[in-house]
Formats: structure tokens, sequence, C-alpha cells
């Protein structure tokens, strides 16, 4: 199962993809297992016509609606396709499903420009608030809620202090800085070499 | 030429010649006639495997006539890889979140005071 999925791709790239699944499908209550299995058992099948849930059952051995919940969730990732088609003996509606390797790639560029804008949103944030800390507990308050506590912890008591947040902002806009190079680059290796 | 000839069968004849003359190529001229054609099929046929990019051309004068040598052009490998790497969002809270569609400022979900991307930045500047 390995080889064929693999040959060509960046293995690097594919290795994280597969562990970013992992943690999808744990976020989302899907066995991890399910999900790499189907995920490439789509990708190094290579007939375009694509795989139905039950081509996927046979192969796998899992069980149909197992696949189904996978299927979908895939499906709203942007990751995988299918086409309406028609079982070969029964002639009912059956839904066959691909992989294209540059889907996962339009994923996970996406997905870091989803979350380029939330660093940026949280960096906002934390540059227009005054922060405070319970030194016992560690849980961070804006001033507006601090001041509803009158400055006093709610869960123990304890004067609440006021937090340093620098080293946020300086992370953050770090980080910020490294994203927006890091898709550019991203944007280079995906159009670049097209003349579009 | 006899009429329902099948034009496939004909262009991979052709291919093959080309393919098979490697690096030095075919003339078109040479081409037609050895496929049986006359000129004007022969280069209706070559613009067609030109425009579907299997064949590469460039202008010669061969006794004062110009006509075209053909090249074999490699198939390339266009299959698409996975080639974005999702190194830097893998630990991200964000990158496997169920909701990060539905998260921005002011909704139930909000970026900026999110305890999963919270954590995530103070695991990192510590």
């Amino acid at each position: 199962m390995k080889g064929s999925s693999e040959d060509g791709n960046n293995s690097e790239a594919l290795e994280y993809f597969f562990k970013l699944l992992e943690k999808i499908a744990v976020r989302r209550n899907l066995d991890p297992n399910v999900m790499l299995e189907v995920t490439k058992r789509l990708m190094s099948n290579s007939d375009s016509r694509g795989l139905s849930d039950e081509n996927l059952e046979e192969i796998t051995g899992i069980r149909q609606n197992e696949i189904r919940k996978v299927l979908r969730t895939l499906y709203e990732l942007k990751i995988a396709t299918y086409r309406r088609g028609r079982h070969p003996e029964t002639g009912s509606t059956r839904y066959y499903w691909t992989i294209d390797p540059n889907m996962i790639n339009i994923f996970i560029y996406s997905l870091k420009k989803k979350i380029l804008e939330k660093l940026k949103k949280k960096l906002e944030f934390e540059e227009s608030m005054t922060f405070y800390i319970c030194p016992v507990d560690g849980t961070k308050y804006t001033f507006e809620e601090a001041f509803d506590y009158n400055f006093i912890c709610p869960k123990c008591g304890s004067m609440l202090v006021e937090y340093d947040n620098s080293k946020v902002k300086e992370f953050l806009r770090k980080k910020i800085r490294e994203f927006e190079e890091e898709i550019k680059e991203d944007e280079r290796k995906l159009f670049g070499s097209r003349s579009v | 030429m006899a009429p329902g000839r099948n034009i496939g069968e004909l262009e991979n004849k052709a291919l093959e010649i080309v393919k098979k003359s490697g690096k030095k190529g075919v003339l078109q001229s040479e081409l037609w006639k050895m496929l049986g054609l006359d000129s004007r099929e022969g280069s209706r046929l070559v613009l067609r495997l030109v425009k579907k990019g299997l064949l590469s051309r460039t202008q010669v004068m061969v006794n004062g006539r110009k006509t075209y040598r053909l090249f074999y052009r490699e198939k390339k490998e266009v299959a698409p890889k996975v080639v974005i790497s999702a190194k830097s969002i893998i630990d991200i809270p964000c990158a496997s979140c169920p909701y990060i569609d539905v998260c921005e400022v002011g909704g139930f979900y909000d970026p900026r005071q999110c305890p999963l991307l919270e954590a995530w930045i103070d695991s990192q500047i510590k």
C-alpha cells in the first residue's frame, strides 16, 4: 500500500498531510485509521472513474457506514470528490470517489491562509487590550473582565496582576511573517509554473 | 484515402515512426510517404498531433522546399503531486479544528479568545 501512493509525491509533504488527517479525524470523532486507510486507497487508485463505498468496503473490509462518514468529511474538506454513476449490475445509483493530489495541495494551502487570518485577528486583539492574570491558576482576563471581578480571581480569590503580553505579540508577529512568506512560496509552487 | 479509415490508428502509426526516429526526427514529407498519405492529409495529421502536444516541429529547407522536421515529444509527467507541506500548521489547533470556518470575531467560536489557540501560543513562548 505504501509504494503506489508515494511515488512521485513529496514524501515529507505527504507524511504531514496524513498526520494532519489523523488529527482532523480525532477532533471529529472519526476513527483515524479508517480515515487514513480510505484516503490512501483513494489516492493510490489509478482508475480515474473512482471507487464506490462498496468497492472500498470490499478492499479494506471496513464497514460501509464508517467509510461513508469518512468520505463525507473528506468531501466537506474539499479533499475528495465524487461522481454519480450506476452500479454495473443492479443499475442503482452509486457514488464513485476520487482524490486528486492537487486538491490536497489546495486544501493545505487554503488552510494556511485561514490560520493566518486567525492569527492576525488574535494579534489585533492582543495589541488593543490590557490583560490581567491570576498569579495562582494562570487564568487570563481582559481589563473589562478583571474590572467586573474587582481584580479578584473569581476562582481562587487572589489578586489579579497585570499581564505582560509582549511575548505573545512578538510571537504572533513572527508567526504571521513566517506564514505570509510560506504562503507566497506555496503559491509559486501551485500557480507559478502555469501561465494563468 | 479509403473512407472510414481509423484516424486514431493513423495517428498512432505516425507517432510510432517519429518516436523511433529519436533525436534525429523525421521530415514531414517523408512521414506522409511512409504512411501512404498525400501531402494535404499528411500535414493535417501532423498539425493535429502538434496541437495535441504529442509532436514538436521545426521548419527546415530541403532541396529548396520548406518542410518540417518532426520530433517526438516526451510525455511530460504532469501528474499532480502533493507538494504543499502541512509541517508548519500541524501543531496549531486551528488546523484540525472542525469549527475553523465558523470561527470569527464576535462569533461563538472566536479566534481572539479561543482557549485552544491560547494554550498553543502559551506552549510556544515558554
